[in-house]
């Protein structure tokens, strides 16, 4: 990733980096970081908003008629308004039709291991 | 005895596949609504890229997320985005993968859990919900 600074910027950032005896690039993962969790430690707001039901979508996915297998779906309600192997170009051809929130789902191989999450973060 | 009020009662799908919810994630005029799995083991939420893809974002764009797993490392990309579920909604820094699998979408403690009260009980498969601190929209 690059980042492109103000010229003031960067040079305060270099003339830190100097003073610390650091890379520049060092000093900003450094900053990036304490940015990071500073964004953690934010209250949590949340908001009210009119919910939407997508029950009809949601037992489509549990169910998927295997016609479309191997490609995205777009659904409003039990229909299938778009489908294709391009999950972008299925999404703008729903939203061309008037669906403004498409439901998208992938249509994989049906697979009967257990599924086990859990990931961790290292950064 | 300490007691909890919800504002959301919702029944999720019998199924083997997890505790699934319907979700949107929205950026600008975009969102995109999927299925997103309940995965309180996960320090972030993670989304495959193809929903960043259909809302407009330049995955690689985003901060850098290094992952470990069972099954070895993965890498991923956030963004802001405005998340959605039932009847809630917040702006969270999510991240975004690019496993083979487009429908491993997951709802993780940074970004989800620590936004809302949440009630479990599985056997009856309802979850219970509320903002963890809600204003007015």
């Amino acid at each position: 990733m690059s980042i492109q600074l103000a010229p003031d910027v960067e040079a305060a950032l270099v003339s830190e980096a100097t003073a610390r005896g650091v890379d520049i690039d060092a000093l900003v993962r450094e900053a990036l970081k304490l940015y990071h969790d500073r964004y953690d430690k934010r209250a949590p707001v949340t908001r009210r908003v009119p919910y939407v039901p997508r029950d009809a979508e949601m037992a489509w996915t549990q169910s998927p008629d295997p016609r479309f297998l191997g490609q995205w779906v777009a659904l409003h309600g039990d229909r299938v308004v778009a489908n294709g192997p391009d999950g972008k170009q299925v999404y703008q051809s729903a939203r061309s039709q008037g669906i403004n929130e498409p439901f998208m789902f992938f249509v994989s191989e049906p697979d009967p291991r257990p599924l086990v999450g859990g990931w961790l973060g290292i950064d | 005895m300490p007691s909890l009020n919800f504002a959301i009662e919702h029944r999720y799908p019998t199924s083997d596949e997890g505790i699934v919810l319907p979700i949107s994630l929205s950026l600008g005029n975009e969102t995109v609504v999927a299925r997103a799995r309940l995965d309180t083991g996960s320090a972030d939420c993670l989304f495959h890229s193809s929903l960043a893809e259909q809302l407009g974002i330049d995955v690689e764009s985003g901060v850098l997320g290094r992952y470990r797993t069972m099954a070895g490392p993965f890498t991923a990309y956030g963004h802001e985005v405005t998340l959605r579920t039932l009847g809630l909604e917040w702006d969270a820094l999510v991240y975004f993968h690019s496993s083979p699998s487009p429908d491993s979408n997951f709802l993780g403690r940074r970004g989800w859990l620590d936004h809302v009260r949440l009630g479990l009980v599985h056997y009856d498969e309802s979850i219970y919900l509320s903002g963890y601190e809600e204003v007015s929209s």
